[in-house]
């Protein structure tokens, strides 16, 4: 009978022992759930980008408006040339105007297009295919939201010859615009130097503005080849679109 | 035997029990490896979903409806691959969706409103607020069954065209995008996504957005998918691009956007739970195709062009004049097991804890190629978040060499334009790649090439 109970005793210390590690491994394994869930989302209202003052410094104020800058030298306007087109165009002084100023791309920085003449010598240069502007010809660039706006009107590249007078456009970098020293984002237009040059501003146009244009900044008014018409950003490349 | 042994044995036993439990998770979140990649149809772990059902899903995904089937009224194609196809199903195609609006007189972008069905002096009907512009309709419209060439579908006089009012004079196009191995893009935490501002320069900061998730109640996550970030979970996006590209409604989207000339019901109950409403897809579409996608695998590179030396000196240029802080080139997946999609979805062995090379932060981001178009909704204050209306998504360059139109437009034929249309936020970067030299450049575009 002793030796009986002993061992019952010892069974039942035995099963109580391995009932109690199963919990407590159980316990232990739960309790580090392989199903932990992601972070929510951290409130908008608490976002570094929302809540601190917009990061954006001076010289790329991207959409507050410009205080009214200073009326350009032709000094200026050479120096933003060079800057943006090394020798390869000179600015065209027997043109008047040479050059005007607006925020042709909406963004709150004042940009500059200058009528410039391109040296034969620099027309490799000029039509390089790498080269860091972007040679393109408004006329061939369709209105956003026309028919056929999705598909290019020229399949060949647009290359400048020799004696062509070219609109250089530099787009403007903060509040210092086409001044500052990294506004070097530049565009040379063919077939869009004309006369009687003109900036309307956006929203504002006096003249028989073609029908519901969508301008996203300052247009350029002018004559070409005996038609009056518009230059303007589409947000990707200047078009043209003619004025009645 | 003593007191002492007895539980120490026990505590040992237990401790045994445990310890395989504990250390299945902690080797996994120590051990990520490389997502698979292929242009392929091949499923990206058949444990996760096997190759039948991928096969079947991406059938699915391909699958062509019709007018009988809910597609339309209005509708931009017919498919899912009609529009992400190059090269296999999945990947990215040339067509480009329209969106419009205007700006109110305070600088708001608004959403387009436009009238259909209004010839001969009608009324007409109007579609509101929605930026989307559908380019196709199926009314006017006389369709027949090609068996019995009885008619099935009879609206030869409504006119559900719709047509970009000139009031609407902001006008974009958005490119479609590649949806190969979004399920990794998915699988990628809110803390990470929320952790990339904070390693980029001032002025060049990502924008997040926090977009509900349409299986989790509207529970918000960090969006990540299309052009404005706009979804967070790949069931929200098949739900909503099966409503707005193709016109048919489904559990998560009931509503279609005009009922003229609609003959299929939008109340239809699931088939597999008659209690649920799925409108147009009875069979629930939108769980394969958010499937396929999950299974799909990342976009791969070109090999050989990457293992040359100019594209591999390309790569370091890339990183050198500080495109990876936007495109970022390499992010990894959150730990098997996560929660994810407000609590909708648990990340998978297959798409946990992997390393992908998406090139993108999927952050929003103002290059001075934002098209003014609001898309988010602000959940503060439920209406159009205006500050994003000139931002936009990183685009990921991976799969970049299947395209020839490039950023979200598509307006740009060439790598060097397109990388030239980079400003604002991007000014820096770009000027650096003007201060290349030519070889420099090639370089850099061969690497472009590569991916």
């Amino acid at each position: 009978m002793v030796n009986n109970d002993h061992l019952r005793r010892r069974t039942y210390s035995f099963v109580t022992l391995i009932v109690s590690a199963l919990v407590i491994a159980t316990v232990a394994a739960c309790s580090k759930s392989p199903n932990s869930a992601e972070l929510r989302p951290i409130p908008i209202s608490a976002s570094p980008t929302s809540t601190t003052p917009p990061q954006i410094p001076p010289t790329l104020g991207l959409s507050k408006p410009s205080p009214t800058p200073a009326a350009p030298e032709i000094s200026e306007v050479a120096s933003a040339i060079a800057r943006g087109f090394d020798k390869s165009v000179t600015i065209d002084q027997s043109h008047a105007p040479a050059f005007v100023t607006g925020d042709f791309n909406g963004d709150g920085s004042q940009d500059l297009a200058v009528v410039t003449k391109a040296s034969d010598s620099a027309l490799p240069e000029i039509n390089n295919e790498l080269a860091n502007w972007t040679l393109e010809d408004p006329h061939e660039v369709p209105v956003p939201g026309t028919k056929g706006a999705d598909q290019p009107r020229r399949a060949k590249p647009v290359k400048a010859e020799p004696n062509d007078q070219l609109l250089a456009i530099i787009h403007g970098v903060g509040v210092e615009g086409w001044r500052n020293s990294e506004a070097r984002q530049t565009f040379l237009l063919r077939n869009a130097v004309g006369a009687q040059v003109t900036v309307q501003t956006a929203g504002k146009l006096p003249e028989s503005p073609p029908a519901n244009v969508p301008l996203r900044g300052d247009a350029i008014s002018e004559t070409v080849n005996g038609h009056r018409g518009l230059i303007f950003w589409t947000g990707a490349r200047y078009t043209w679109a003619p004025q009645r | 035997m003593s007191t002492y042994l007895k539980i120490l044995i026990f505590l040992l036993f237990a401790v045994a029990l445990a310890l395989p439990l504990w250390t299945t998770t902690t080797v996994e979140s120590q051990s990520a490896t490389e997502a698979p990649t292929g242009f392929d149809t091949l499923t990206n772990d058949a444990t996760f979903v096997s190759q039948a059902t991928h096969d079947a899903d991406r059938d699915t995904f391909q699958e062509v409806d019709e007018v009988t089937r809910g597609l339309g009224p209005v509708y931009n194609a017919q498919s899912c691959a009609a529009c992400h196809q190059n090269p296999v199903t999945g990947g990215i195609s040339q067509i480009s969706e329209l969106r419009a609006g205007h700006t109110d007189g305070v600088g708001n972008f608004v959403p387009a409103t436009v009238t259909i069905n209004d010839g001969g002096g009608l009324v007409g009907i109007t579609i509101a607020n929605r930026s989307l512009i559908n380019q196709r309709a199926t009314c006017p419209g006389v369709v027949t069954d090609v068996t019995t060439h009885a008619i099935v579908y009879n609206h030869p006089n409504e006119q559900a065209q719709e047509r970009v009012p000139g009031a609407e004079t902001v006008r974009a196009r958005r490119m479609t995008t590649n949806v190969l191995g979004l399920g990794f893009v998915e699988c990628i935490s809110n803390t990470t996504l929320q952790n990339i501002p904070n390693g980029q320069p001032v002025g060049m900061k990502g924008e997040l957005t926090a977009v509900p998730v349409a299986e989790a109640g509207g529970a918000l996550r960090i969006g990540r998918f299309g052009w404005k970030s706009q979804d967070a979970s790949l069931l929200t996006f098949s739900s909503g691009a099966y409503l707005n590209e193709m016109g048919i409604t489904n559990r998560f989207n009931l509503s279609e956007v005009t009922t003229l000339c609609d003959d299929v019901s939008d109340t239809t109950p699931c088939a597999d739970n008659p209690s649920i409403r799925c409108g147009e897809d009875p069979e629930n579409d939108i769980d394969a195709f958010a499937r396929f996608m999950r299974a799909s695998k990342a976009p791969s590179r070109d090999a050989r062009l990457a293992a040359t030396a100019s594209a591999q000196a390309g790569a370091t240029l890339f990183n050198q004049i500080g495109c990876n802080i936007c495109h970022i080139t390499t992010l990894t997946t959150a730990t098997p097991g996560t929660l994810i999609n407000g609590g909708a979805f648990t990340v998978p062995n297959a798409l946990g804890n992997k390393i992908i090379h998406p090139y993108s932060d999927f952050l929003l981001h103002n290059v001075g190629t934002g098209d003014g178009i609001a898309q988010v909704i602000d959940p503060n204050t439920g209406q159009l978040d205006q500050s994003m209306a000139n931002k936009m998504r990183t685009a990921p360059l991976w799969g970049m060499r299947t395209r020839n139109e490039l950023m979200h437009d598509g307006l740009n034929y060439t790598r060097n334009d397109a990388i030239l249309r980079h400003a604002g936020e991007a000014t820096g970067v770009i000027n650096s790649y003007r201060n290349l030299s030519t070889t420099q450049k090639n370089q850099l575009i061969d690497f472009l090439n590569s991916l």
